[in-house]
C-alpha cells in the first residue's frame, strides 16, 4: 500500500475533495471487520448489526469534514462504531444477547466455500464462538478488536479508552479463559 | 517453563486461527449500495476546496490593496494647515460688505495701473464695476477718504476697511476732482491676519458721523502746532501745509474757506459750497503716513477765490 493510498489520505481525499473512489477503497477495506465487530458486540443480532453498521458509515460521511488525520482511520472508524453501540445499549438499557448456537451463518458459509479445509474444525469454531460470546464484556471487546479489526494493543487501548496495560491484561485473561474452555483436540 | 509458554503461544495461535476462519460475515449487498449511494450524494455537495482555499487569501489581499489606496487618496486630498488658514480667512472676509469686492477690484486696477501704466479709463471701468456692486444708499454716499486710526494704520499692511477701501478709490475717478497722480501703493494683505485683527480694524473704521467728528476736532485742535500731522489733516481749524523746506507744518486756518475744511475727507463740492471759495489740489500731494508714487505738492486746500 503506497503512502498516497493509506487510509488517512483516502479519507482526506473523500472528505475534502469529494473523491468517491477513495471512499470505495476505504469501504471495501473496512466493511467486513467493522460489520463483524458490530455483529459480535450485538451478540449476533443481525438486524441491529445492519442498523448500527449503516449508522456508523452515515456518521462518517456526514462528519467527514471534521476528520483530522491525527489518528489512524481504522481507530477513528471503530471509535464511532463503539460509541454507536454504547448509545444503543444505553437506549434499550438491556444488552442484546442472542443465542450463539443459532447464529452460525458465517460458519456455514465458510464450510460451504472450503469444505475440505475446514470440515474438521466446524465443531471447534462453533464452540469457540460460544465461548467468546460468553467472555466478560471488556475481554470480549478486546478480543473482537484484536481479531476482527486486526488492531494492535495500542490501538485497542485508544479505541476503548483504557491504558495499554489494561488492554494487554484484558486480552491475556480472554485468551487464558478460551484456552481453558476449548477442548484439547481443537488446540 | 519455556515449553509451557510455547504451548500457550501455539494454543493462542490456534484459537485466533479458528476464530478468524469462522468469522467471515459480510454486510448485505443492499447495505453496501445504500452506503455508497449516500457517500456519492454527499460527495456531490462537497465544495471544491481548491477554490475556497484561495478565496480567503485573495479576498484579504484585495481588501488590503483597497485600504492602502483609499488611505493614500485621503492623504493626498487632505487639506494642509495653510489651506485651512486660507479657508478661514476667506470665510471671515466673505460675509463683509461688497466693498471687499470693490477693494479687490480697485486693488487690481491700481496694481494694473502701476504695473502696466493702465489708462484712467480702465480705472474708471473698474470703479464702475465696483460701484455696481454697491447698494443704492452706498452709491449715494460720497466717496471720501477717512482719517485712518492709529490701529488701522498699524494694520495697513494687512487689510483695509470698507471706508478705507472707498477712500482708496482714486480721486481722479471723481469727475469733480482735478486730475492728479495720487496713487497709494497698497501692500498685499498678509495671509496670516487673524480674526482679532480684522475685528479691531472693523471697529476702528466705524467712524462717527461728520458732525460729531467736527465737534470733537473743534475741541481738540485749538492749538494747531501741537497737533500731529494726521490730527491736523482731520482738523477743521487747522491746515497742514508744506513749508519752503517741504516739511509739513500745521497752521491755524485763517479764512472762512479754510475754517471747517477737513483736508483728509472734504471734497471739492464741500469746499465750493461756501461763497467765493475754491478747491485747490495740486497733482502730486501725499498725505503723511501714506506711501505715494509722487509727493511734494501741497495737500488739498479750500482757499478764497481771490487768493487763487
Amino acid at each position: 500500500m503506497s503512502y498516497d493510498n493509506n487510509d488517512e489520505n483516502l479519507m482526506l481525499k473523500f472528505s475534502h475533495n469529494g473523491d468517491i473512489s477513495a471512499f470505495d477503497v476505504l469501504y471495501m477495506r473496512h466493511k467486513a471487520p467493522l460489520f463483524r465487530y458490530i455483529l459480535k458486540q450485538t451478540r449476533h443480532n443481525n438486524a441491529l448489526t445492519e442498523e448500527l453498521f449503516q449508522e456508523v458509515w452515515s456518521n462518517l460521511i456526514r462528519a467527514r469534514e471534521q476528520y483530522q488525520p491525527s489518528a489512524r482511520f481504522s481507530t477513528y472508524l471503530f471509535q464511532i462504531a463503539r460509541n454507536r453501540i454504547i448509545d444503543h445499549v444505553r437506549r434499550v438499557s438491556v444488552r442484546p444477547v442472542s443465542d450463539p448456537e443459532t447464529n452460525h451463518e458465517d460458519i456455514a458459509n465458510v464450510t460451504n466455500d472450503n469444505p475440505d479445509q475446514y470440515a474438521h474444525n466446524i465443531d471447534c469454531i462453533e464452540q469457540l464462538q460460544v465461548y467468546v460470546s460468553k467472555l466478560p464484556d471488556e475481554q470480549h471487546e478486546t478480543f473482537i478488536l484484536k481479531h476482527e479489526g486486526d488492531h494492535s494493543l495500542g490501538h485497542i487501548a485508544e479505541i476503548t479508552g483504557v491504558t495499554l496495560e489494561t488492554a494487554k491484561s484484558r486480552l491475556r485473561y480472554a485468551m487464558k479463559k478460551l484456552r481453558a474452555l476449548m477442548p484439547e483436540e481443537c488446540l | 517453563m519455556s515449553d509451557h509458554s510455547d504451548n500457550q503461544l501455539d494454543s493462542d495461535r490456534k484459537i485466533s486461527g479458528l476464530y478468524r476462519t469462522g468469522s467471515t460475515a459480510q454486510p448485505p449487498a443492499h447495505i453496501d449500495q445504500a452506503i455508497r449511494a449516500k457517500a456519492q450524494q454527499s460527495a456531490k455537495l462537497t465544495p471544491q476546496r481548491t477554490r475556497s482555499r484561495w478565496a480567503v487569501p485573495v479576498s484579504m489581499a484585495a481588501i488590503l490593496v483597497l485600504s492602502v489606496s483609499l488611505i493614500s487618496l485621503i492623504h493626498k486630498e487632505a487639506p494642509t494647515v495653510s489651506d485651512i488658514n486660507d479657508d478661514i480667512t476667506e470665510k471671515e472676509i466673505a460675509p463683509q460688505s461688497p466693498a471687499v469686492t470693490i477693494k479687490q477690484k480697485v486693488q487690481k486696477s491700481k496694481i494694473g495701473l502701476l504695473n502696466d501704466q493702465a489708462s484712467p479709463a480702465s480705472i474708471n471701468e473698474s470703479i464702475d464695476m465696483s460701484q455696481n456692486d454697491l447698494s443704492v444708499e452706498q452709491k449715494q454716499q460720497k466717496i471720501k477718504p477717512i482719517k485712518p486710526s492709529s490701529s488701522s494704520r498699524n494694520n495697513l499692511a494687512s487689510t483695509k476697511t470698507e471706508e478705507e477701501l472707498t477712500a482708496d478709490v482714486p480721486m481722479e475717478t471723481n469727475n469733480e476732482m482735478p486730475q492728479q497722480s495720487f496713487q497709494r501703493i497698497i501692500p498685499q494683505p498678509e495671509s496670516q491676519s487673524s480674526t482679532h485683527e480684522l475685528s479691531e480694524i472693523a471697529a476702528a473704521s466705524a467712524e462717527p458721523s461728520t458732525e460729531l467728528k467736527r465737534d470733537r476736532h473743534s475741541e481738540n485742535n485749538k492749538n494747531c502746532a501741537l497737533l500731529s500731522q494726521n490730527a491736523c489733516l482731520d482738523s477743521e481749524e487747522c491746515s497742514l501745509i508744506l513749508d519752503e523746506q517741504k516739511q509739513f507744518v500745521c497752521k491755524r486756518s485763517m479764512n472762512h474757506c479754510d475754517v471747517g475744511f477737513i483736508q483728509r475727507s472734504d471734497t471739492k463740492e464741500s469746499c465750493e459750497t461756501k461763497q467765493e471759495c475754491v478747491y485747490v489740489s495740486e497733482p502730486c500731494f501725499c498725505p503723511p503716513d501714506i506711501f505715494c508714487v509722487c509727493s511734494g505738492d501741497q495737500l488739498p486746500q479750500c482757499r478764497p477765490q481771490e487768493a487763487n
